[in-house]
This record gives structure tokens, sequence and C-alpha cells, in this order.
């Protein structure tokens, strides 16, 4: 025998200060060494003998084990509720979790991998036991076992009744899923529709899961995209909006009141490099590149991607873009305008942009849009979605538009007078609520049906009315909501 | 009557300032990266947010991190956040001026007796905020009100309160005490908005 703690003859483990400690743990773990292991381990570490238990024994063991786990489980850290929520997507509750996942790891009183029984808690799938196979897994379940043992902490349980495995079995995110749904199935008026978008797509999920067609269905049932506009903070005008515009996000979020000279200097230096230093040293300046962009996200400056990038770039190309974003960064620590952040982004206006295309150019970015989804609206006409808090009558007489609900609204071609409205309104009196005309709209009663519709009109009016308002153009819009029946 | 949202003694939350700290956190954290954006209305999600993914986030970000964005979501009233705001329901905006700036929809219109004078409004109300025609007012002297001059196209943040001279119209202290009326309009039939 070697002078070793622990040696594997012939796949047993024997060991040299308790040797019929380890037999008894054999017996009792039914001889999984890697389990008699850990639990042999424990009599070897400096808790355990600071016991002073001269000839210990099982009982022992799993006594300083339990002791050892219920000190450690305070309270549930943010990644155990992080835990619990992933298990959670099956729909249950907190107690329910709680039970069924103690009892899924329970052997003979303690903590235990049985994969039979975690199967079956239903908690569980074969795939997800497989992920449990690292020892660092293992305790962080069991760590958890022991504070749901030992906790009165309360998790709230999500309320999601969309229970969605992939084909690996793995529970997906239910908002991920809602969201592909309106992604790509919105218009779909039958199962069939669904399966055949799902063809058209090549969407796995839906197509190994016929069954998941109905779930979309009610999904995406009554429900409209509506393309998204907004207003831009520096031109002022209106577009469709982007999900990552880089100049919205400078404008958003470039920090003005920090100082960028210590990546500046990094910067520079790297762009100083002849291109020799790329060519011969290419891991060490792809190294520094890496570095930098986590210099820069401490600073708030995305460059996500730069070494990355860079590996399939020129040295001009990577030198063009490190030159742009030093004049930028050197642009921001000159015109820092003291504690008015707004001031010092106005007096960007035009270097933001410049770096921007430069920062497109390089990271390969194109306009992202995303489409807002809403109930739907029952009628035909181009609708769009705005969040704005700006007055109907101005979105009105700059843009063409009426408002349907709230950051819907619907875009018309106001070319009409509003006597062309009026007559419109006169010749669909079914527009108008009942007990408006109390004259019947004939041609004899023109005259007086009109006033009838003027004032009912300027009553509705007048609830936008402003001391800077065009009555006019007031009445206009809403004879146009009237006449879309909004 | 509309009751202000009850204010707790949560730091007012700098929007610019949060702006700013979250694109530092979200360039740390993928995660965070992943759902959110940044529009000309400031932060946005660009997924469907419902309960799993705003637990998911609050268990990825501080405390402090996660409680600010729920003040942020109920702060700017944007649509895509409007799930986050269903947590904490102690963390209500100290700045009801921003708050109600975008939100206005969420100021009962009001319905009572003013009057306007010397470019204020005379309201017969004591509360601290009005929604007339579209424009938000504050409370700048007991039952007077100025408009927050706001903007209506963008995120607000860090909002002024109205100034108030009350030399510009020294009618209007006389009046405070006075029976406040308003006529009902009507009808339009001009641009101007007859009061009395």
């Amino acid at each position: 025998m070697t002078n070793c703690e622990i040696n594997i003859e012939n796949g047993i483990p024997v060991v040299k200060t308790y040797p019929s400690l380890m037999q008894d743990i054999l017996e009792y773990t039914g001889f999984n060494v890697d389990r008699a292991l850990d639990l042999y381990g424990a009599v070897l570490t400096d808790e355990f003998q600071e016991l002073n238990i001269q000839n210990p024994t099982l009982k022992n063991i799993t006594s300083f084990i339990e002791q050892d786990s219920i000190d450690n489980a305070k309270k549930l850290s943010a990644q155990d509720r992080q835990n619990l929520l992933n298990i959670s997507l099956q729909p249950t509750y907190m107690e329910d979790i709680k039970d069924r996942f103690i009892n899924a790891f329970n052997v003979d009183g303690e903590f235990g991998i049985d994969i039979s029984k975690i199967v079956a808690s239903g908690l569980f799938t074969n795939s997800d036991v497989l992920e449990m196979s690292s020892k660092e897994n293992i305790n962080k379940l069991k760590q958890l076992y022991y504070k749901l043992n030992n906790t009165d902490e309360q998790f709230e349980s999500i309320t999601s009744n969309i229970n969605v495995k992939n084909n690996l079995f793995s529970k997906l995110n239910p908002d991920e899923f809602i969201q592909n749904s309106y992604d790509f199935y919105i218009g779909s008026q039958t199962e069939q529709d669904v399966i055949n978008k799902a063809n058209e797509i090549g969407d796995d999920l839906i197509l190994e899961n016929n069954s998941l067609a109905s779930i979309v269905l009610d999904l995406v049932k009554n429900k409209q995209s509506f393309v998204q506009y907004e207003g831009n903070l520096l031109t002022g005008t209106v577009g469709r909006k982007e999900t990552n515009n880089t100049e919205t996000k400078l404008v958003q979020t470039l920090d003005t009141n920090q100082d960028y000279s210590s990546l500046l200097s990094q910067i520079d230096f790297i762009r100083s490099r002849p291109i020799n230093a790329y060519v011969e040293d290419y891991y060490l300046v792809n190294n520094f590149l890496y570095n930098l962009e986590n210099q820069a996200a401490d600073l708030g400056v995305d460059i996500s991607g730069l070494a990355t990038i860079s590996e399939d770039s020129t040295y001009d190309e990577i030198v063009d873009y490190l030159d742009s974003l030093y004049n930028f960064l050197s642009d921001v620590n000159d015109s820092k305008i003291e504690a008015n952040r707004e001031d010092t982004i106005r007096s960007m206006q035009e270097t933001i942009p410049v770096y921007a295309e430069s920062y497109n150019n390089f990271f390969g970015i194109s306009p992202e849009f995303k489409n807002a989804v809403s109930e739907k609206v029952n009628r035909n006409g181009v609708f769009l979605h705005l969040e704005t808090n700006e007055s109907q009558e101005d979105l009105f007489k700059t843009n063409s538009i009426i408002k349907v609900r709230d950051n819907i609204y619907q875009k018309i071609t106001d070319d009409n007078t509003l006597e062309d409205l009026y007559n419109l309104l006169f010749a669909n009196p079914s527009l108008l609520p009942n007990g408006v005309l109390t004259i019947k709209p004939t041609e004899v009663n023109r005259d007086l049906v009109y006033e009838e519709i003027d004032q009912y009109v300027s009553q509705l009016a007048a609830n936008h009315l402003t001391e800077t308002s065009d009555s006019e153009a007031l009445k206009k819009m809403i004879t146009y909501q009237l006449l879309n029946n909004i | 009557m509309n009751t202000p949202i009850t204010v707790n003694g949560l730091d007012n939350l700098d929007i610019s300032k949060f702006l700013i700290d979250f694109n530092k956190l979200a360039l740390k954290n993928p995660k965070v990266q992943n759902l959110f954006y940044f529009s000309n209305r400031g932060l946005e999600a660009n997924q469907v947010v419902g309960e799993f993914t705003a637990r998911d986030i609050k268990n990825s970000i501080s405390e402090r991190d996660f409680d600010n964005l729920v003040l942020y979501s109920k702060l700017s009233g944007n649509e895509s956040l409007s799930y986050f705001t269903n947590f904490n329901n102690d963390i209500s905006p100290e700045n009801m001026r921003d708050y109600y700036a975008n939100n206005l929809s969420q100021l009962p219109a009001f319905y009572g007796k003013y009057y306007n004078r010397g470019g204020y409004v005379v309201a017969d109300s004591n509360l601290d905020y009005l929604k007339i025609k579209n424009g938000l007012y504050e409370r700048v002297a007991p039952n007077v009100y100025a408009e927050v001059q706001r903007n209506s196209r963008y995120l607000n943040y860090n909002l002024s309160k109205p100034t108030y001279d009350n030399s510009v119209d020294p009618q209007i202290q006389g009046q405070q005490s006075q029976r406040i009326r308003v006529r009902k309009m009507n009808n339009i039939n001009d641009e101007t908005i007859e009061f009395c």
C-alpha cells in the first residue's frame, strides 16, 4: 500500500485512516464509488477533524453533512430563485415544487441522486438529468435541496399556462414562445395555416409538435401587427422605429460626464501599431482589442465584438474604425459642458452621426425593425403604432394620422374639405350615433342636417380644443374619425 | 376626483443617469443586453415581457437596479416595459411631474370649474396636477395652475416646475377666493375659447 489516503484497487476504494468506515460507506451507498468517496471526503475536512471524533461512524458523517448543509442554507440566492424559476415552467406551485424537488432528491432521508426518482418527480427530463452529472451541478442542487428543506421563504411561482418543450425536452421561456408566435404566425386563421407557415419557415418546434399549433393560434387570433414609428431626437423627423439605431443609442446613453482619456490612450496605442504588428503579433493585438472592449464597456461605450470582427477585417479597416472611435471620444472629452448633458449632446449633433456611420460600417449594422402587436382593428386601413404625448390635433395636422386607440393610429389621405367630409356623413348617416340627427337626411333638409352634423362634430372637437387650436382642422379630424368608425 | 399616486421615500430617479447606467449594466450582462434596446423614447424591450422574463431579469441584476427599472418603467409609461410595473407596487415615482408628463392618460381629465387668466389657469381644485385639454398643469399657488412645458414626442425627464409670477396679473390673487365658474362649450365657431 502507498502513502496515499485513498487508492482505487480493482475499482474499489481502499483508504488508509478509517478502512472499516469506508467499508460501511460502500455498503451504505450500494458500492457507488463516487458517492462513497464524497462521503468519506467529508471525514477528512478540517471542519470534521475539529469535532475530535476518534472513530467516526457512518452516522457521524451523515449528521455532519446535513448540519453543514443546514448551516449554509440561510436564504434563497438569486441563482436559487433562477433555478426554481426554470423548474417552475411546469404548471405547478411553490409548495408543490418544494415538496416535489425535495422528494426527487431524497435518498434514504438525505440528498442523493436516484435518476428514476428525479424523472418521476415530473420536474426534470432525462436531458435535465444528463446536465446534472457534473459535480458542480450536483453541489448546486444539493445546496438548493437543503435550503428548501430549511427555509420558510416563499417563492412565487409563475402563472403562465404555456408549457412548451423543444425537441431536446428543454423547457422554453413562455414569453419567447409568444414572441415567436407574434413574429411569424400573425394572420393565421386556422391550425392548418399555422402548420403551413411552420413548413414555410422551417419551424421544427411546431412541425415536431403539431399540437402546439392550437396554442399558437390562440395567441395570434384577434391580434394584429403594427409598424412602429418614432420621432428622432436629433432631427425631429418621424420615421420607422429601429431596435438597433446606433445614433439613438449614443444620444440616450453617452456618458458626457466622465473622462475618456485613459481609453483614448489605449486606442491611440493600438491604432498606432504598424501593420506588421497586426500580422506578426496577431494574438497579442487580438487580446489587446478584447481588453479594449471590456474597458470601453466599463465606460458605457459599446464596441462589443471588436476583437472578433477584427479577425476578418483588413488592417486599414481596423485602423480606420479605431481612428473614428478615437476622434469621436476626443470630441466627447472636448465638448463637455458642465452639468448639462443635453447641451453637450446637442453640440455633438454632427459628430454623433459621423461616428455612428463608421460604427455601422465596421460592425455591419443594418436597421432592424420590430413591429408592435396589439388587438386587431377590424377594418381596412393603414395603421401604425406610435407612442407619443403629442395632441391628436398636432398629429393630424403634421402627419395626417388619426387616433384609433392608445398608441394605434390610422394614416389617412387628407385631401377633402370639411364640406366634402360632411357630405360623406350626410350620405352615410348610420356612422353617426342614434339621436344626433333629429331630421331625416334628405336633399330638402340638407342645410339643417349639416347644421346638426356640425353641432355634433363641434361638441366632440371641443374636447380637444386649446387656445391655439385650429377649429377647422379639429373638426376635420373628428369627421375622419367618424367616417372611419372610430 | 383623481388621487395622486402615493409617494414613498425612494430617491427620485434621474432618468438620464438611469439610461446611462443601465447601458453600462447591459454591456456587462448579455441577458440584459439581449432583452433591451434604446429608442428615442428611452429604454424599451424588444420582445414580449411576461412573468418569466421579468423574473429572469430580476434574478440577473441587483435589487437596486431592478427597483430602478421598475420605477423607470412607471415613469416612462413605455408600453413594452409595462409588465415590470407589476413588481414592487410600493415603489412610486417621487417626481409626479415627469410621471404625468409621460403618462398623461393616467391623470383623469379635469372637469371642474376653471378659467384662464394671465397665462395661468385658476381652478376650483386643491390637487397638485390637473389635465386640461391634453395639457398638464401644476399647482403653483392655491387654486392657480401653470402648464408644465413638456416634450410631447419624447421621453420627459427632469422637467422644471412652472414658474409663477403673480405680478403678471394681480387679478389672480384677488380672484382665487371668488367663486370660479366656467361656461361649458357646446360648439366652436371661432378659434378662441370663451371663459366667464
